[in-house]
């Protein structure tokens, strides 16, 4: 019985003494949503978007209703320091709960931050429970703490917002890569030493003032002057912001580096008379193949795609229950694919950013040839030629056969 | 009759009077050929115990046989027998002897002219009739259960189980209560091993009273340092039978509809009887329920508290904030918060169970209102965490057996401790050594855990699903591993099989 009371003593104290010690209750968490990192002499400038749980959950507590339409629902405050965790750290000095990142969606990189490299950020997010390295990264043409300021109505959290743009773009039409800090630091380590990051921004609509998304007042109108947009690709070589290229090119090097899930397509009907007869391709399925093949010191990359989809649009001539016309469309979707793999190919070179990971599938096939020319690939990537073949499958047309049009008179 | 005129009685009926000194409800009788002559019969009993129509009955052939005895000189006992149209007869002669048939329930007749006496079992007495169990209800199957008669409770059983292999062992105890026990097995089913083991527990209980069977299950058990029940209660014959057929030991006690299944495992507890009346796919589909129940049960305030307190990146970010949002302006920490709740629900189950059936609906308001949604309102709790306890609750009430679903509760509030202590870690701490002591256990010698620990692919085709019954065609291994086939191999014959 001595024995039993004792080990029960040792067990309470156990609880009692060392217990709750890293206890934290939800009320004092600062929830993040957002982190924008910015640059400023030599200080880091970091900002947060921090959730206002109640202005969230409309039905909290006693005070219920519609508390939503008259607060914010996200706080936005920014501080400094020689280094990120000391800004974080600093954080506390102005505001009353601890910061908590483990769900923080979405890191936004101002211009400044990224063109002096990033290597800080990358090993914060990797080093730190509460930070993840799943967290997606954008960068921005200006600040980045301006963009954190801006709701995205009718989404209540705007970080949650931007990263579920992102995931959109992604899964629809693939126009922007969705990278997360870690494909960055895995970008560092590999061969090819090059990544694209989309950019956000803030697009004036009718010479709208970006301050009026600032306030709760976004929400009460139907039309908001300004929006946050996906814009144009950041490449980024190691860690550092080296230029940017379009929307078109991020999207051809989507399709060589196989993100291109699901996509639509613009093509001319075959035997088009004038531009207006188009059709849109929607691709439900696609996959890129590379296979590099040494030609003396060069390589030539055999691209091979294959996609499947279904016609959503036409406004083609030809009937479209005629085999023929089907072969003779997905010749056109093939050769528009074709088009958008070399326009991204092309920018990748003027980049002199090998972003289509090139090196990497060199490296494992012909590691003995990698070996020489590792150190000057960035020059080589000219001299790559592109092959590219692409096998394009239109399933079906729709429930509509031939395109809808008025009788010839 | 002759109040005035003190008339001798046999020696022995003064001894038996002062054996119960002189109790009022200790009725003698006497009779006489005529008021002057001694005294021929004396009938003893006690009020209450015995069954009045079968005493008048008896009474009257008493009565009969000494207006008629003149002359001849027939044997009582047979005389008796030909008119007394019910009850067995026994000769007895010591006074020990007529003491205990006088607290059985049985009438003495003693005669002068006899040697000894001869009782006649003629029990009777208040009793309830037979009901629908109130503890464990069904929605197919039979609507009877037992009641506090071990007599009608046997019968219950035996009715059910018309086999010369059920055997019906009687055992008395209790100095004082000499309460009778019956132990029900089927010979040729049930391991000898199991059988011997119960006698020899039962042989040890020495104890002034058994008042339910409760006293019997904690005297026999193998340990009493467990919240886990090793011993199955049941008030539905149908149970016992099924249990019985199973190759378990059954002990009915007097003056209990509760009658005690043995040996039992742990996955038995969630296994009701209606499953095997039920068709096997929505039986199967009930049992899996009460699997997540026992989990949700045991484990969802400890897992709730867990995650809000120490691994808030395990909650999905939405729910986070509706979850943060809820708990803002909380005083309490979660676990004081979720411990309040519980003790909340604790108390007015309990109060529940007490008070009388017309203040119940008051208790129910104050319950749900008053300690629900005021608490929310007023900012004392939070919501989530009254849906985590009403759920946790009414999960709990999904374990067929109350002796389960206590000891679930119990460990509930060792886990939201440590949970509260140490986050999931601490419900870790907390299940790993909770699985040990399961393991460990064991129930007549049969381990608790059985078809899983040790591992008896045979029994799962009854455990967390239930087979068709042409797929059972053998008992569950170890318990009835004596007699394993209880059909046929092939299953009984399809009319109209196609072959």
């Amino acid at each position: 019985m001595k024995r039993w009371s004792r080990a029960l003593c040792a067990l309470t104290a156990c609880c009692l003494l060392s217990g709750c010690w890293d206890r934290r209750e939800l009320n004092e968490l600062g929830i993040t949503a957002a982190t924008a990192i910015d640059r400023s002499g030599d200080e880091w400038v970091v900002t947060y978007q921090v959730i206002v749980p109640s202005a969230m959950w409309s039905g909290a507590g006693g005070s219920g209703g519609a508390t939503s339409s008259s607060q914010s629902s996200v706080h936005v405050f920014t501080s400094r320091g020689s280094t990120i965790r000391e800004a974080a750290n600093r954080a506390n000095l102005e505001f009353t709960r601890q910061l908590y990142f483990s769900h923080t969606d979405v890191l936004v990189l101002g211009k400044a931050a990224a063109q002096q490299g990033i290597t800080e950020v990358l090993d914060l997010y990797l080093r730190s429970f509460d930070a993840r390295e799943t967290v997606l990264l954008t960068v921005t043409d200006g600040e980045g703490s301006k963009i954190l300021r801006q709701f995205v109505p009718p989404e209540r959290l705007p970080g949650t917002a931007i990263a579920t743009i992102l995931k959109t773009d992604q899964e629809t039409s693939g126009l922007t890569p969705t990278v997360r800090v870690f494909d960055v630091a895995r970008s560092i380590y590999s061969d090819a030493n090059a990544i694209l990051v989309p950019e956000i921004g803030i697009r004036r609509v009718d010479g709208g003032d970006p301050k009026d998304l600032e306030g709760v007042d976004a929400f009460k109108t139907s039309i908001v002057p300004t929006k946050l947009r996906l814009l144009r690709t950041g490449v980024f070589k190691g860690a550092r912001l080296v230029g940017w290229i379009g929307q078109r090119e991020s999207y051809g090097i989507n399709w060589l580096t196989n993100r291109i899930k699901n996509t639509m397509i613009i093509f001319p009907c075959p035997g088009a008379k004038s531009d207006k007869e188009r059709a849109a391709y929607r691709v439900r399925t696609a996959k890129t193949r590379v296979a590099p093949v040494k030609s003396g010191q060069s390589f030539q990359m055999n691209v091979r795609v294959k996609s499947k989809g279904v016609l959503i649009e036409s406004s083609c001539t030809k009937s479209l229950s005629d085999p023929a016309t089907i072969a003779a469309m997905e010749q056109q979707i093939e050769k528009v694919i074709q088009d958008d793999i070399r326009l991204g190919w092309n920018a990748s070179q003027q980049m002199n950013a090998d972003l289509a990971g090139f090196a990497d599938i060199v490296h494992r096939k012909y590691p003995d040839a990698w070996k020489q020319m590792k150190n000057d690939w960035d020059q080589r990537l000219d001299q790559i030629e592109l092959n590219v073949h692409v096998q394009a499958t239109l399933e079906n047309t729709g429930m509509l056969s031939d395109t809808v049009r008025e009788k010839p008179s | 009759m002759h109040a005035s005129e003190k008339l001798a009685e046999p020696a022995i009926v003064d001894k038996l009077r002062r054996r119960l000194g002189g109790s009022s409800d200790f009725i003698v009788r006497l009779f006489h050929e005529d008021a002057k002559e001694h005294c021929k019969y004396a009938v003893c009993y006690i009020d209450g115990l015995v069954d009045k129509t079968l005493l008048a009955f008896m009474i009257e052939a008493v009565a009969a046989e000494t207006r008629e005895e003149a002359g001849k000189q027939m044997d009582l006992a047979k005389s008796l027998a030909s008119r007394v149209p019910v009850g067995s007869l026994t000769d007895t002669d010591s006074e020990d002897k007529f003491v205990e048939a006088v607290l059985n329930g049985e009438a003495v007749i003693i005669g002068t002219a006899l040697s000894g006496g001869l009782t006649v079992a003629i029990p009777g007495g208040p009793s309830r009739s037979v009901e629908e169990p109130s503890s464990q209800t069904v929605v197919r199957g039979p609507k009877d259960g037992f009641t506090e008669s071990l007599s009608d409770n046997v019968s219950l059983v035996r009715r059910r189980l018309r086999t010369p292999d059920l055997r019906i062992e009687d055992r008395v105890f209790g100095r004082y209560t000499r309460t009778k026990v019956a132990v029900v097995y089927i010979e040729g089913i049930i391991q000898p091993v199991i059988l011997e083991e119960l006698r020899r527990r039962l042989d040890a209980i020495d104890i002034d009273g058994i008042l339910e069977s409760g006293y019997i299950e904690e005297l026999i058990q193998e340990t009493s340092w467990t919240p886990f029940p090793t011993v199955q209660n049941t008030e539905r014959p149908d149970t016992v039978a099924g249990h019985l057929l199973e190759g378990h030991a059954a002990v009915l006690v007097d003056g209990t509809p509760f009658a005690l299944i043995l040996p039992v495992t742990f996955f038995k507890f969630f296994l009701s009887s209606e499953d095997y009346y039920q068709r096997h796919d929505i039986a199967s589909f009930v049992r899996i329920i009460r699997f997540i129940a026992f989990f949700v049960s045991l484990l969802l305030p400890s897992l709730y508290i867990a995650v809000t307190t120490f691994q808030q990146e395990m909650i999905p970010t939405t729910m986070l904030i509706s979850l943060a949002a809820q708990r803002e302006g909380v005083p309490l920490p979660a676990l004081l918060e979720a411990l309040l709740m519980e003790l909340t629900f604790e108390v007015i189950r309990e109060a529940g169970i007490r008070m009388p059936r017309v203040i119940g609906p008051a208790i129910s308001i104050v319950g749900a209102l008053v300690l629900g949604q005021a608490a929310v309102q007023a900012g004392l709790v939070s919501g989530a965490m009254v849906i985590i306890v009403s759920f946790t609750a009414i999960a709990n009430f999904v374990i067929p057996a109350l002796g389960m679903s206590a000891a679930i509760r119990i460990m509930r509030f060792l886990l939201m401790a440590l949970a509260g202590s140490f986050g999931l870690f601490g419900v870790l701490a907390g299940m790993i050594p909770l699985l040990l002591h399961l393991v460990a256990l064991r129930s007549f010698g049969v381990p608790y855990m059985l078809p899983v620990a040790p591992l008896k692919w045979i029994n799962f085709k009854d455990l967390f699903f239930r087979l068709p019954w042409r797929a059972l065609t053998e008992r569950p291994a170890v318990i009835g591993s004596r007699n394993i086939r209880r059909q046929r191999k092939q299953g009984p014959r399809r009319e109209g099989n196609r072959n």
